[in-house]
């Protein structure tokens, strides 16, 4: 209709006014649905991140070949041969006895006197394989032990790698669940919150009701209301938790780096194209719908009340 | 332009409001709605805003049969009344312009013709230098006037005022019904729910008068001859006249006081 068009500009405006009339309530909103983001983000941000270390783990649960001592090159082809032949096979690299040493060293600085008296020749030189998946380990070491000629032992830790398994599916289902949670969470208390400050404008309702404003007429201004706190919720909480990111990063990535040589956090940007879209959907789904969900209660309130013509 | 066809509004709890009411307001009548408390005068206003609909009968304002009123006519509906209501109704949180360009505004008024017609109603109602005040600003009877202006700010074919001299002083009340008086005359009908007797005696219009539901008189009262209604400062009892017409009668007994 084109008298309702031209209206929406004027309803526009009004939206914003609200939002600055109802600064307390405006605040209140935002602040809830910027917690409520905060936890989500958080819990988001640490699975990631969890998700990353297991996969450390994993990729580093590497099974060792250990040649005999005074393998000749040739030898040493031929069983790498050998193992790049089986299946279930990522990769499959020699590790000389003068780099394991090295590695040692490098991951154990601090007891560095304790390694002075360690020669290359006590390291084992070998193949370190990675297997393509973790499901079919045990076959894969049973058929690594079974190549015969100058293979000294086979080392694997697949207890530990069995376990980091089941706790990453853990956590993905817990963190699954924990944000499913806080997403009602935030939702219940938006909407209250919307519904409080919707109570107190129930009067602002029924005069527009009385002066036979449409509903939809009625609704606008409180969309633009809802949806733009919303979308400044989203923000606010994509810069707090943007900026707690970066402190508890700081503060926890030195302890994970010693637990786990060379792990880095995955930087705040990665996840940015997850968490601002999902962080602006939540904005405007509780805003929006927040608002829509409390005014229709109340648009179905009467515009007369007894209690206001007992007197006449 | 009313029509109350055998009207009875029951109330979920048993309390009969209405029982039975047959009436017919023309258009460009100045009807006065008199009643003790509890008599039914707001289930008639319900009825009339279709607030409530009757338990049995048919309610009929202008073009619109209101038992059969669909929910998306209903805004319709009201836009066609002006309605003063015994609260005011302002917006606290608009100015008094706004306030009452709202009302034009819900309608979809052109900004340019809702501020020549605003700024009338406020020369009407004697509020030019208020424009920009807040309700909150504003004594008890200008918010009043404000309402008064944005009941009118459609020309509504009716205005359907709830005690408006309720909480404005005597003479402010006259200039109200000297107003709806030039707007009656200027065709608009005008359904007024009121206690001021005094004011009812002087207009000495068609006169309701509910009673435990039903309508106990319905006439005409000739007007008081006195130029102005009767002022608690001036000694106005020399100006009234015995009662002259049958309801008056009725009104004496209903109106204990
Ligand atoms: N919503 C309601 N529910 C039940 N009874 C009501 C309701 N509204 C009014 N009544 C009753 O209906 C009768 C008429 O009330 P009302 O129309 O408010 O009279 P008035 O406005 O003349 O004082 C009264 O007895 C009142 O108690
Ligand atoms: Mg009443």
């Amino acid at each position: 209709m084109k008298s309702t068009s031209r209206g929406r500009a004027y309803l526009t405006k009004m939206g914003l006014r609200n939002i600055r009339t109802n600064r307390t309530m405006s605040i209140a909103s935002v602040l809830v649905l910027v917690s409520c983001l905060m936890l989500i983000g958080m819990v988001f941000l640490a699975a990631i991140n969890l998700n990353a270390i297991l996969s450390e783990f994993n990729s580093r649960n590497v099974i060792m070949v250990f040649l005999k001592d005074g393998t000749s090159p040739a030898q040493q082809d031929a069983v790498k041969t050998a193992i790049e032949s089986l299946p279930n096979i990522e990769s499959c690299a020699f590790v000389s006895s003068e780099d394991a040493l090295n590695r040692i060293v490098e991951s154990n600085q601090e007891n560095y006197a304790l390694l002075e008296g360690i020669d290359s020749q006590f390291m084992p030189a070998g193949f370190e394989v990675v297997p393509a998946s973790m499901d079919d380990f045990d076959a894969t070491v049973t058929q690594l032990q079974t190549i015969s000629g100058f293979v000294e032992s086979v080392r694997h830790f697949q207890g530990i790698a069995a376990q980091l398994a089941a706790l990453e599916k853990a956590l993905t289902v817990v963190g699954t669940a924990v944000i499913a949670v806080l997403l009602v969470v935030s939702l219940f208390i938006i909407s209250s919150t919307v519904q409080t400050t919707m109570y107190s404008r129930q009067q602002e309702i029924k005069v527009m009701k009385s002066v036979g404003a449409a509903p939809s007429f009625i609704r606008w201004p409180f969309l633009v209301e809802g949806i733009v706190l919303g979308v400044l919720g989203s923000l606010a909480a994509l810069v707090v938790v943007g900026l707690v990111y970066l402190l508890l990063g700081g503060v926890l990535e030195p302890f994970l780096a010693r637990l786990l040589s060379g792990f880095s956090l995955i930087p705040f940007w990665v996840n940015l194209p997850v968490v601002l879209p999902s962080f602006l959907l939540v904005g405007l789904v509780t805003g929006g719908g927040g608002s829509m969900l409390s005014i229709t209660r109340y648009l179905k309130e009467k515009v007369y009340e007894t209690s206001e013509l007992e007197a006449s | 332009m009313i029509y109350f066809r055998d009207v009875t509004k029951e109330y979920p709890n048993g309390t009969r409001a209405l029982n039975g009411v047959n009436l017919h307001i023309a258009p460009q009548e100045f009807v006065f709605v008199v009643g003790a408390s509890g008599a039914g005068k707001s289930t008639f206003l319900k009825l009339l805003l279709h607030e409530e609909l009757p338990t049995a009968g048919s309610v009929r304002v202008g073009r619109f049969e209101l038992n059969a009123l669909k929910a998306r006519q209903i805004p319709l509906f009201r836009r066609q009344l002006g309605v003063v209501f015994q609260d005011f109704r302002l917006i606290a949180t608009m100015d008094v312009y706004d306030n009452i360009a709202f009302a034009m505004r819900v309608v979809g008024a052109k900004e340019k013709h809702i501020a020549e017609r605003v700024h009338y109603l406020l020369h009407l109602v004697g509020l030019e230098r208020k424009e920009h005040s807040k309700p909150s600003e504003l004594s008890g009877g200008e918010q009043q006037r404000v309402a008064i202006a944005r009941a009118l700010a459609n020309e509504p074919d009716l205005i359907i005022a709830d005690e408006p001299t309720g909480n404005i002083d005597p003479r402010m009340s006259q200039e109200l019904l000297e107003l709806f008086v030039q707007l009656n005359e200027a065709g608009t009908t005008i359904v007024m729910v009121t206690h001021a007797h005094d004011l009812v005696r002087h207009y000495g219009r068609r006169v309701i008068i509910l009673d435990n539901g039903s309508i106990a008189a319905d006439g005409g009262l000739r007007p008081t001859v006195s130029p102005a209604p009767p002022r608690q400062s001036m000694p106005a009892r020399a100006h009234r006249k015995p009662p002259q017409l049958p309801p008056e009668e009725v009104f004496s007994n209903i109106w204990k006081g």
